[in-house]
């Protein structure tokens, strides 16, 4: 087995409801339970759950964007990247995709500002967009050509670890099946490993090499993912598999 | 069988500041009593245009439309506003795909039924609220929900409420506008079957809005696929699904998940062409798809594809799908 990249031990997180007039603390929501799961380096790992299951929550906790309240998030690589949901809400509308490529190796001191754009040249190349991109504005581009440059982006430092949430749900089909065939391609080219968060089971039956499923907080099944699909053992993921919509053989 | 809905020859043009953008191009389209028709296609491709047209719900200042959307003998095109409330709601009902912003967030949900109702039956406020009732445990929601506000429900609670909204007159023809796109797996089956269940207790004819080819093979009797403003493949569900025969079909078909393709999927939608406006994507295309649009070609009673490729003289190409697994 690869080496171990990331480990989470009994991670738990517990968000309050305040009253409105008083701001005392009324409702706990228990957003993480007594979380534990392993990553190994060079692997896609599905993290599955219906809305509201914690899943978003849990890859804030691995990304330090919120801390959690008890438990360990143990990181035995460099530098971890996040991509989001929905591309334009996350790329600055005033900044061309250069611009936006090159932020974090100006923010990170890296190279000059010519060796900054070729850098952001060879990335637009690997998430297979033109470099006539690189003077555009995000408005300029498409949903699927806007979460590549977020990909371009979060690549842009060599991250060992990419978090995805829900990256692909949001696109259309076409543009869905052209992000899954780039990350398969990062996968094989980059030795990348990815925590990808999604509802949508045909894609991450499709991308994952093991995945875990979330719901009320708490891991309910993770194991291999042909494994879990031929012979789910929890009800809830049961329920998961047999709501799976797709077209099937004649 | 009966045409409910028959649109003819139907263009929409929006202007914007620097250019005329043209949603919808000469689509012609016939929605059949009781039967659910999909529309598939991508993000931009006028499904939404479409549908709104149908509801004459688009801004008269910035758009123009021509044709004929005939319903019930009458077009809907040019109505006046007062004819239209009698239709909107009353006999043509449409769910959004986000109803969050279909619901008013400062009156309970309750009231905003009720208040539907009342402007389309008359009946007494206390019979209103008793339909209301009922409505909500139709569709699988407590009669309690009634006095709660639409921030206190999840996405999947909200779809139906706005489905209950949509059923409480009774309609003949229900338009549903990617009404699953937002929510997880386990909720869209609900919402689907739900949608399934009001057509058969009703007997209403659905039009349902989707780029989701599994949600669409589940629910559809007969599947249109539309590109860039046309309606470039129509047919059974089968036929489309298992018989396709337009190369932009075909690269839907590919981008499934759980399907085993030789098509090269490069494609970023940024390109136009004076003819076919798929050729500069379509690895089959030939010349003439370049210079001249194509006509519909016949496949089976059912069954039209719009593309040269279907041309006595063209050379023939078998479909790269290989598998559905």
């Amino acid at each position: 087995m690869e080496p171990l990249l990331l480990e989470i031990e009994n991670l738990n997180k517990t968000f309050w409801i305040k009253s409105f007039f008083t701001q005392k603390q009324v409702r706990p929501i228990h957003a993480l339970q007594d979380i534990s799961m392993q990553i190994y380096r060079g692997e896609i790992f599905g993290l599955i759950g219906t809305s509201g299951s914690g899943k978003s929550t849990l890859a804030q906790c691995i990304m330090n964007i919120i801390s959690p309240d008890s438990g360990k998030v143990l990181f035995y690589g460099t530098e971890k990247q996040m991509i989001f949901q929905h591309p334009a809400a996350v790329l600055n509308p005033k900044m061309t995709i250069a611009q936006i490529i090159c932020e974090p190796m100006k923010i990170a001191r890296q190279g000059n500002s010519k060796q900054q754009l070729k850098r952001a040249k060879e990335l637009l190349e690997l998430v297979e967009l033109n470099q006539s991109y690189l003077f555009r504005y995000a408005s300029q581009l498409s949903g699927g050509q806007q979460q590549r440059v977020c990909i371009a982006r979060a690549l842009v430092l060599n991250p060992e670890l990419l978090v995805a949430d829900e990256p692909i749900s949001a696109q259309d089909s076409t543009i869905q099946a052209q992000l899954m065939r780039l990350f398969e391609k990062l996968l094989r080219e980059r030795q990348l490993s990815i925590l990808l968060i999604s509802h949508d089971l045909t894609v991450v039956k499709r991308l994952c090499h093991r995945m875990a499923v979330i719901e009320n907080g708490k891991i309910i099944e993770q194991g291999d993912t042909k494994q879990l699909f031929l012979a789910p053992k929890h009800p809830k993921m049961k329920q998961l598999t047999d709501a799976v919509l797709q077209v099937k053989s004649q | 069988m009966c045409a409910i809905l028959d649109i003819k020859q139907l263009s929409i043009e929006f202007q914007t500041q620097n250019q005329v953008i043209q949603a919808v191009k000469n689509l012609s389209l016939r929605l059949f009593e009781g039967e659910t028709l999909a529309i598939v296609g991508e993000s931009g491709c006028g499904k939404s245009v479409l549908c709104k047209s149908i509801l004459n719900l688009l801004p008269h200042q910035h758009c123009r439309c021509s044709g004929e959307i005939q319903y019930q003998g009458k077009n809907l095109l040019t109505l006046s506003e007062k004819q239209l409330t009698q239709i909107r709601g009353k006999e043509i009902a449409m769910i959004f795909q986000n109803p969050a912003s279909a619901l008013n967030p400062t009156i309970p949900v309750g009231k905003q039924l009720v208040e539907t109702i009342r402007v389309h039956q008359k009946i007494s406020p206390v019979q209103a609220k008793q339909l209301v009732f009922a409505l909500l445990e139709q569709v699988g929601l407590k009669s309690e929900c009634a006095i709660q506000y639409p921030y206190e429900f999840s996405g999947g609670m909200l779809q139906r409420i706005a489905i209950a909204a949509a059923l409480m007159t009774n309609p003949h023809l229900f338009i549903a506008d990617e009404p699953t796109t937002a929510l997880d797996t386990v909720t869209q089956k609900q919402i689907l079957e739900l949608i399934q269940n009001v057509k058969k207790q009703h007997g209403c004819s659905v039009l349902l809005i989707s780029h989701h080819l599994g949600i669409v093979s589940q629910m559809a009797d007969r599947i249109a696929v539309m590109y860039a403003g046309k309606i470039v493949e129509i047919g059974t569900t089968s036929e489309i699904l298992y018989h396709a025969c337009h190369p932009y079909t075909w690269l839907l078909l590919s981008c499934l998940p759980n399907v085993n393709s030789s098509y090269p999927i490069s494609y970023h939608n940024d390109m136009i062409s004076k003819g076919d406006a798929f050729a500069p994507y379509n690895p089959y295309a030939l010349r003439i798809d370049f210079e001249k649009e194509p006509p519909f070609f016949q496949l089976s009673d059912t069954h039209y594809a719009a593309t040269w490729l279907l041309h006595p003289d063209a050379p023939k190409v078998s479909s790269p799908i290989i598998s559905i697994e």
